[in-house]
């Protein structure tokens, strides 16, 4: 499938920002089912400093600094983005996730070790020994690591309510886990420690989802938003994205941008004003499936 | 060395504990050392050390009580300098005086080279590893270190990854802690690679103890520090490849440890201390803010943590860090000493590694040992640590899984009870990665100076390494640090209690070279001083500010007790009215005084009160912080001079609210804070350099100085009739100007020979005019754009008050209507009035405004659930 994919983030200052510096993490990453024809950027006013590079994981980033005073910003990416059908991968067919674990430890190979830095606490995962205890019912001795894992994704999408007036952007595990609620930031965290706690590699994947409007009404513009889920490492299938938030196996619907160790690895937009008084933001994302 | 080699040395000493007489100076007859540990000076067989034997000859050549009078000199000079390991900015609080020992730690030079080729190896060996790790990790993929304790180890900073130094030098400083193990042989006890500051401290240690025996000194031949600095400055010059080029020392500020030491080494090597709100980064390149304007950076001698260093890409705190600094190294416009994640190497997990990695990176085997330590990540470490649990120290080693990556804590195995144990042994199980065990080691002891007489005390060393041009030095000496426990295992030193000079000593003749001589390549000459960062330069204009209030409050303060001393106070009178104006706060916020106090009860509060918002506690404690938040712009002598009010007993007193019993003992203690302020005013008028520091020092002062004439005149002056009343006398009083006016006249004070002394006489230095005088000079001497034509606002505003009080007319300001006012005088005391606060914003904002605040943006994933 491909989309059309525009994210506009837009801020607004009280005060007029005299140098301001960000970090975007906006470019679709290119995945052996994902390629991205076309990416491009407008930032207003225009930096003075713009530069492309990518970081640890492989993300495109681009750096930007505008050192003129400005009392606004907005930064606007657009994409278009092609995404392959997946096949359903065989759950039971996959390594019993203790022997995923054991080997893990061993393998110096090149995918190993990419794979292996995934299986540590990260700052915004650390999680206390109740999430593990969550986690273990899942992963009884020997079960097949997928199907263990998308057993974990059902219980934390049954278990869990979305709310978005739960959690901010700083909520650790640990609440998310006591409140019972969040958003899709939240249950990436939370699966992702859950798997951690055992052992098992998982990353922090931000991107986009197609979404549709309810029957027979038209699609509102800017009402898709930036989405995250995760991926576990399953050694002989890779990484298998998991969507706790919606508990689906992501297919072509699921738009990558970035991956990391969790979201502060991979936050599409980090910046630090100088000046600026109190602001406001304002983020639309569309996506839109086009003729191929 | 080992103690057998001790013992067949020459038999300098004696027996400990013998007759005396017999070699041993008075003061070291009682040293026993604690059995089964090494000691410094005493072998097992209670002879003295080869290395020692002249030292203590001439120790004991000294008259009776000699040490312990210079010890004593010694530490009043510690005290003055302030030299303290950490200051909170409120001046209060968990203050610590830097313990330093009168006894140096001796190491003869053959033992030291041995310690420098094992350190210098290290300094080799530790950089490969962050080469390694931070570029190819091939270390990784041979499986020489664990992939779990650098991809699990928060301290491995993956924005850094795949930065080259141009050198090649991540590590450009090591410190090496080093303990002597009780068979004489040195052990490596921890590494510091992250921020290892303390080399100030151990250069200010050498200046107090050479001082305190200069003639020991110079016998010991013991080798000098100016050259380690020396080829370090050098080196980092080189590396920027520039000839004169900007360094500055970015510190975490005056309230965290190891301030002193990057203070005292800035000034030493004539960087720029800089905090990191002093420094932004434009155009990909990092600069300096100054008074001046931007000045761009070119090398960055790092004393914050890493993740204290860009918001942007490293640390989550917005508030701490230069946003864009990873930008400009990576476009390699600046060089940052250490380079950043330099921290990875000094988790305690790498210590199990150092061995093999040494012989795999430099195909050589480790000179000097590693403390035995396991990393529980590895299985068969695992088995041998749980086996063992109740003999070892167990650290954590840097744990990932929270915010906050510097948690590491030493638990020690023979103190935990056996559910500690247990709980430990189950944690070990479940998470090994994050242990680390190493055995207890037990320390060597070394005599300190305790009560007139040397006795033995457990100790480590700390030993600096810098990159120079073709390696790695190491400064010859180091930090000697001790413990008061005689507890002699390793782990008790985690919270040193003081410190110690070492002495190397030479064989042959020691270069006697000085920093301060001319440096290899020429300096460019300059009058003007360093770059003055916008945030020094606001220090150093309130440093004034309060220097002068406070000199204000003690006049008034000393006026009051006078009176109280020799005539009575009397309500009422003018000095009622004048600490009535003092003490009435504009700040709705402060709760009214209760009317009808008396004179005496407002003079206590103003003295002694501590919750006196404008009292001179407050003021002194204001004072005293500006002070020390500027103090490495100060000279010694100056910050020594207004560190008596933290430091000297009686202002400690009054500073904890203990008012002097008697209004005699007042006026004494008032005298003498009028010197100290004297003597800081004096110093600052002879000491310092006319630089743009002393400037804004000097502005401050002179509009303190205005603005309190101006409410003096107006409380005193404006209504009846200051002749009758005695105003007149207590303002030439209040304004230190009796005696030019009985030069001047045989009258009483009258009222147009006052106004004239001290509104337009611009020859007073109290005068109004003097100040306005004084202030147009030293903004005319402020940096500016010269390209600008005209004159700056300020310029303007002092200009335009210098020239109505030029223009003032003695006998007009005097004369009086029908209802006893003086609508001239009224006039031109509110021009001033007004032009002053005015002229003060006017310089913030020119000037200080540099200093703003900065905020993160981050923007969470906002989904919907379809």
């Amino acid at each position: 499938m491909r989309f059309d994919v525009s994210h506009r983030t837009v801020y607004g200052y009280g005060q007029p920002v005299s140098l301001s510096h960000h970090l975007l993490r906006l470019t679709p990453r290119a995945t052996p089912r994902q390629t991205c024809h076309r990416s491009g950027l407008a930032v207003t006013p225009s930096p003075d400093v713009s530069r492309t590079s990518s970081d640890y994981f492989g993300n495109a980033t681009t750096y930007i600094t505008v050192q003129e005073p400005h009392t606004s910003l907005s930064i606007q990416a657009r994409s278009v983005v092609e995404v392959l059908p997946r096949e359903a991968p065989e759950a039971s067919k996959t390594l019993a996730w203790d022997q995923v674990r054991a080997a893990l430890a061993k393998d110096t190979s090149r995918d190993g070790l990419d794979a292996i830095q995934f299986a540590f606490p990260s700052p915004w995962t650390g999680a206390s020994d109740e999430v593990e205890a969550f986690a273990r019912p899942s992963f009884v001795p020997g079960r097949p690591v997928l199907e263990a894992a998308l057993d974990l994704t059902a219980r934390i999408f049954k278990g869990f309510q979305y709310d978005p007036t739960a959690t901010t952007v700083a909520t650790p595990v640990d609440q998310v886990f006591a409140l019972k609620r969040g958003v899709c930031q939240d249950f990436a965290h939370l699966e992702i420690a859950c798997l951690r706690s055992l052992g098992l590699a998982a990353r922090y994947v931000s991107g986009y989802l197609l979404t549709r409007p309810p029957e027979g009404q038209e699609k509102l513009i800017g009402a898709d938003a930036s989405h995250a889920w995760l991926s576990v490492y399953c050694p002989g299938q890779g990484w298998v994205d998991l969507d706790p938030t919606n508990n689906v196996l992501p297919n072509e619907e699921h738009i990558t941008l970035a991956w990391g160790r969790d979201y502060g690895d991979v936050s599409p937009v980090n910046g630090a004003i100088l000046g600026g008084g109190a602001h406001t933001v304002h983020v639309a994302v569309d996506v839109t499936p086009r003729a191929a | 060395m080992s103690a057998a080699d001790a013992a067949n040395g020459p038999r300098a000493g004696a027996v400990a504990g013998a007759a005396p007489g017999t070699g041993l100076p008075p003061f070291a007859r009682g040293y026993v050392p604690s059995p089964g540990a090494y000691d410094e000076m005493m072998a097992a067989d209670g002879t003295v050390r080869p290395h020692w034997a002249s030292f203590l000859k001439s120790l004991a050549m000294m008259p009776e009580g000699e040490v312990a009078r210079r010890w004593r000199r010694a530490e009043r000079l510690l005290r003055e300098n302030g030299l303290t390991y950490d200051l909170p900015a409120d001046g209060e609080g968990s203050e610590r005086p830097w313990e330093l020992d009168a006894m140096p730690l001796l190491i003869p030079a053959a033992e030291w080279r041995a310690i420098e080729e094992g350190v210098v190896q290290r300094a080799r060996l530790l950089n490969a590893v962050l080469a390694d790790l931070y570029g190819k990790q091939e270390l990784l993929a041979s499986g020489v270190v664990p992939a779990a304790a650098v991809l699990g180890n928060p301290r491995f900073l993956r924005p850094v990854y795949g930065i080259e130094p141009s050198d090649g030098n991540h590590l450009t400083f090591l410190a090496v802690d080093l303990g002597r193990g009780p068979d004489g042989s040195w052990w490596v006890l921890g590494d510091r690679t992250e921020v290892p500051t303390d080399g100030g401290y151990a250069l200010e240690n050498r200046i107090i103890v050479s001082q305190c025996f200069p003639d020991l000194f110079r016998a010991s031949r013991v080798e000098r520090l100016a050259l380690y600095f020396n080829a370090m400055h050098e080196a980092l010059v080189a590396r920027t490849g520039r000839d004169n080029p900007r360094i500055v020392l970015l510190t975490p500020g005056p309230n965290r440890p190891g301030y002193f030491a990057d203070a005292y080494l800035a000034r030493y090597l004539g960087y720029t201390l800089a905090e990191s709100l002093d420094l932004t980064v434009r155009d990909n390149r990092l600069f300096l803010k100054t008074i001046d304007g931007l000045r761009p950076v070119d090398l960055v001698v790092r004393r914050v943590a890493a993740e204290a260093s860009d918001p942007l890409e490293v640390g989550r705190n917005a508030a701490d860090g230069v946003p864009g600094l990873l930008q400009a190294i990576r476009g390699e416009t600046v060089v940052v000493a250490n380079g950043l994640g330099t921290a990875l190497v000094e988790s305690p997990a790498f210590m199990a590694f150092h061995a093999p990695l040494c012989r795999h990176l430099l195909g050589e085997e480790l000179k000097l040992p590693n403390t035995a330590t396991w990393w529980c990540g590895d299985e068969a470490a695992k088995a041998h640590v749980l086996a063992n649990l109740p003999s070892l120290a167990i650290t954590r080693a840097a744990s990932a899984g929270t915010l906050d990556a510097d948690s590491d804590s030493v638990l020690e195995g023979p103190s935990l009870s056996d559910e500690e144990i247990a709980a430990l042994r189950s944690e070990i199980g479940a998470h090994g990665y994050r242990y680390v065990a190493q055995e207890l080691v037990k320390l060597s002891t070394t005599p300190v100076w305790r009560d007139g007489a040397m006795t033995p005390r457990p100790m480590s060393l700390r030993v600096f390494v810098a990159a120079v041009e073709d390696g790695y030095k190491v400064l010859p000496g180091g930090l000697a640090r001790i413990t008061e426990t005689r507890d002699t295992r390793a782990i008790a030193l985690q919270g040193g209690d003081g410190s110690k000079d070492t002495w190397i000593l030479a064989e042959g003749p020691v270069s006697t070279f000085s920093i301060l001589q001319t440096r290899h390549s020429e300096p460019e000459l300059r009058r003007t001083g360093k770059d003055l960062p916008s945030r020094a330069a606001d220090n150093l204009y309130w440093l004034g500010r309060y220097a002068e209030r406070a000199e204000e409050l003690m006049r008034v303060l000393l006026a009051g007790y006078r009176q109280a001393l020799e005539t009575g106070t009397e309500e009422g009178s003018p000095l009622a009215h004048v600490l009535e104006a003092l003490m009435g706060s504009d700040d709705p916020s402060v709760p009214k005084r209760p009317a009808g106090e008396t004179i005496e009860t407002k003079l206590r509060v103003l003295l002694s009160d501590p919750a006196a918002s404008d009292g001179l506690v407050a003021t002194l404690g204001h004072l005293v912080r500006t002070a020390w938040l500027a103090r490495d712009r100060l000279s010694l002598d100056a910050w020594s001079t207004l560190n008596r009010f933290r430091a000297d007993q009686v202002w400690r007193d009054l500073s904890f609210g203990r008012a002097p019993s008697d209004p005699g003992e007042a006026v004494g203690l008032l005298e003498t804070g009028i010197r100290i302020l004297a003597a800081f005013s004096g110093l600052g008028m002879e000491n310092m350099t006319r630089s743009q520091g002393w400037r804004f020092l000097d502005i401050g002062r002179r509009l303190e100085r205005a603005q309190h004439l101006i409410e003096l005149l107006r409380d005193l002056l404006l209504d009846g009739d200051p002749e009758e009343s005695g105003a007149l006398l207590l303002l030439l009083e209040l304004c230190d100007s009796v005696i030019t006016y009985r030069s001047r006249y045989l009258t009483p004070p009258r009222i147009a020979p006052v106004l004239d002394l001290l509104l337009l006489d611009e020859t007073n230095p109290r005068s109004l005019a003097y100040q306005v005088s004084a202030l147009v000079n030293q903004i005319d001497g402020l940096p500016r754009d010269r390209e600008m034509p005209g004159r700056t606002d300020e310029q303007r505003i002092a200009l335009a008050l210098q020239t109505a009080v030029r223009l003032g007319d003695t006998k007009a300001l005097a004369r009086s209507d029908a209802r006893h006012r003086r609508p001239d005088l009224e006039d031109l005391l509110e021009e001033a009035a007004r032009a002053l606060p005015l002229l003060s914003d006017r310089i913030a904002l020119t000037y200080f405004s540099h200093v703003d605040i900065r905020r993160p943006q981050d923007v969470a994933p906002v989904d919907q659930r379809p």
